[in-house]
């Protein structure tokens, strides 16, 4: 299987060559991708510079280009699947039937991905994908369990790609105004969830209450260390309490699924995190190019190290054990 | 400007439900209606019964009808629930994933507002292939909707005007979670909240409805 990794910046590029990915997923500094945070991605010369040294160390670059394009502003969209082509992408990885459309169209050899935030959770909607815009991989949604990606795998024709560790998100992919609502920005249009620009932390007896978008997400004790107000590992109140009422803060770590995952048939996993450092990268992703040698060697894959790099110090295994459902 | 009325999607007892449309058919000044369930696949059964005669009510008073689809179908059963939903021709179906487009493609269909159409590009692409109506996004702002309506003079395009905006779906189930069910064993405590189960934030401010997933 191959390891999928994040980089935001080049120097996180370099790390994750360096700590064993196959390929390295990233994006330009603009609202055309989904990790569109300040200071974070690339420019049109990092990336063209950053693909000549991926393809020197023999590891290839996948360039996510996977907002929903503006009304009226397509054209800024399609300038960054030109410019990936121009820089010799080696897949692009996009959400928009448009724009996949436009893809297609205009660069028929470039090997495209079908996103998550494209949320093609089923062997229909991804053959849709396969059939109608020849993409030869998609980005499954994390609401499948291990039997369902099996499934989905025997079924269609183009190769998989699934998450095995980092930031969860509890709600479809490409599904979600959650932080639309309370923030007017969302990851479709801009590609940012709960942006840090309208999260506030105030004292307020004897508390520290973190808000987004004015909304108290989460109260902690002085001293306790406060998490993101990410909206849905948020703390709420109904009628039958106060608690986690969509996700607790944690991290997916599939680590311990990945023999089920290669039986499976997965082609891919991926590793979330375009928005962190270069000591996670280098963290998660030399632990997961070990397990994958563990793995292969037949030897048994050590859990639970990557705690210092989870939400809230712990992890989940989401939908790919069936305790969702 | 038309009207449009879009599905229930809380779990309703089945005779309020189609008491409901009943009234719609007798007493509201509205041209379109959309009915099915779209939320949750384990609530199909319930309304089935009542959907034929739901939809007789609702055409006898001059109304058009349409079937949603489910916004996310991942099991192979909710997967055979689509495909009988579009084999059904009499009815124009609003789909809500692209899981039920192929069939559709050439044929005369509606894309609901849980399909991601955020530009023109997109809404031009499902024009292309027999969408005649398309219900844009509750996120997208007005702008955009104005420069999508422009490029597409004979697509009927609907937006949300009021009402409860549905803001996530998830493969997990909210109300099964709260009260300690399993998704498959949920004794289908979501009808417990026919409105949705209010959530408020820590200052109890109201925030969200929770309904099912």
């Amino acid at each position: 299987m191959e390891l999928i990794c994040p980089a935001g910046t080049p120097a996180a590029l370099k790390t994750a060559i360096d700590a064993g990915a196959d390929a390295i997923y990233c994006g330009f500094n603009d609202e055309t991708n989904a990790r569109n945070f300040p200071g974070l991605n690339f420019s049109r010369d990092e990336l063209s510079d950053a693909i000549a040294l991926a393809h020197r160390r023999g590891v290839k670059i996948l360039v996510a280009i996977n907002t929903f394009p503006r009304a009226g502003a397509v054209s800024l969209w399609h300038r960054a699947v030109d410019d990936a082509v121009a820089a010799k992408a080696d897949a692009l990885i996009l959400a928009d039937v448009g724009l996949l459309e436009y893809a297609a169209r205009c660069h028929p050899a470039q090997r495209l991905h079908v996103s998550v935030q494209a949320a093609a959770a089923n062997a229909d909607a991804i053959g849709f994908y396969a059939e109608t815009f020849g993409a030869r991989r998609v980005v499954l949604p994390r609401v499948l369990s291990v039997a369902e990606i099996a499934g989905i795998v025997r079924e269609v024709s183009c190769e998989t790609e699934v998450f095995v560790f980092g930031g969860l998100c509890v709600m479809a992919e490409g599904r979600c105004s959650l932080s639309s609502y309370a923030t007017g920005q969302s990851p479709n249009m801009q590609g940012v969830c709960s942006p840090a620009s309208h999260v506030a932390y105030n004292e307020e007896n004897g508390r520290t209450k973190s808000r987004l978008g004015g909304f108290t997400i989460n109260s902690f004790e002085i001293g306790e260390a406060a998490g993101y107000p990410t909206l849905c590992k948020g703390r709420f109140t109904t009628k039958h309490g106060t608690g986690y009422i969509f996700e607790d803060p944690v991290s997916l770590d599939a680590a311990t699924l990945l023999a089920g995952l290669r039986d499976a048939g997965v082609t891919a996993l991926k590793i979330e995190g375009r928005q962190r450092g270069r000591a996670y990268v280098e963290g998660v992703v030399r632990h997961f190019r070990q397990a994958l040698k563990a793995l292969d060697s037949g030897l048994p894959i050590d859990a639970g190290q990557l705690m210092p790099f989870t939400e809230g110090q712990a992890t989940t295994v989401g939908a790919y054990r069936k305790t969702w459902r | 400007m038309q009207l449009s009325l879009g599905p229930v999607l809380y779990n309703w007892a089945p005779e309020r439900w189609r008491d409901f449309y009943f009234r719609i058919a007798d007493e509201a000044p509205i041209d379109t209606v959309v009915i099915g369930e779209i939320v949750c696949s384990k609530r199909s059964p319930f309304i089935a019964p009542h959907l034929p005669a739901v939809v007789e009510r609702l055409r006898a008073a001059g109304k058009q009808v349409m079937l949603g689809s489910l916004i996310l179908t991942s099991l192979p059963r909710e997967r055979r629930q689509m495909a009988e939903l579009v084999n059904t021709a009499e009815f124009l179906v609003e789909v809500n994933d692209l899981t039920c487009l192929k069939p559709l493609v050439g044929r005369p269909h509606a894309i609901g507002p849980f399909i991601n159409i955020y530009n023109e590009a997109s809404a031009a692409f499902h024009a292309q292939r027999g969408a005649t109506r398309i219900c844009l996004p509750p996120e997208l702002p007005m702008s955009s909707i104005a420069v999508i309506a422009a490029a597409l003079p004979s697509v009927l395009i609907d937006i949300f005007a009021f009402g409860r905006v549905p803001l996530a779906i998830s493969a997990r189930c909210y109300h099964a979670r709260l009260h300690k069910l399993t998704k498959d064993n949920c004794q289908f405590v979501c009808d417990r909240d026919p409105d949705g189960l209010m959530l408020k934030t820590l200052d109890g401010a109201d925030f969200l409805a929770v309904n099912g997933v």
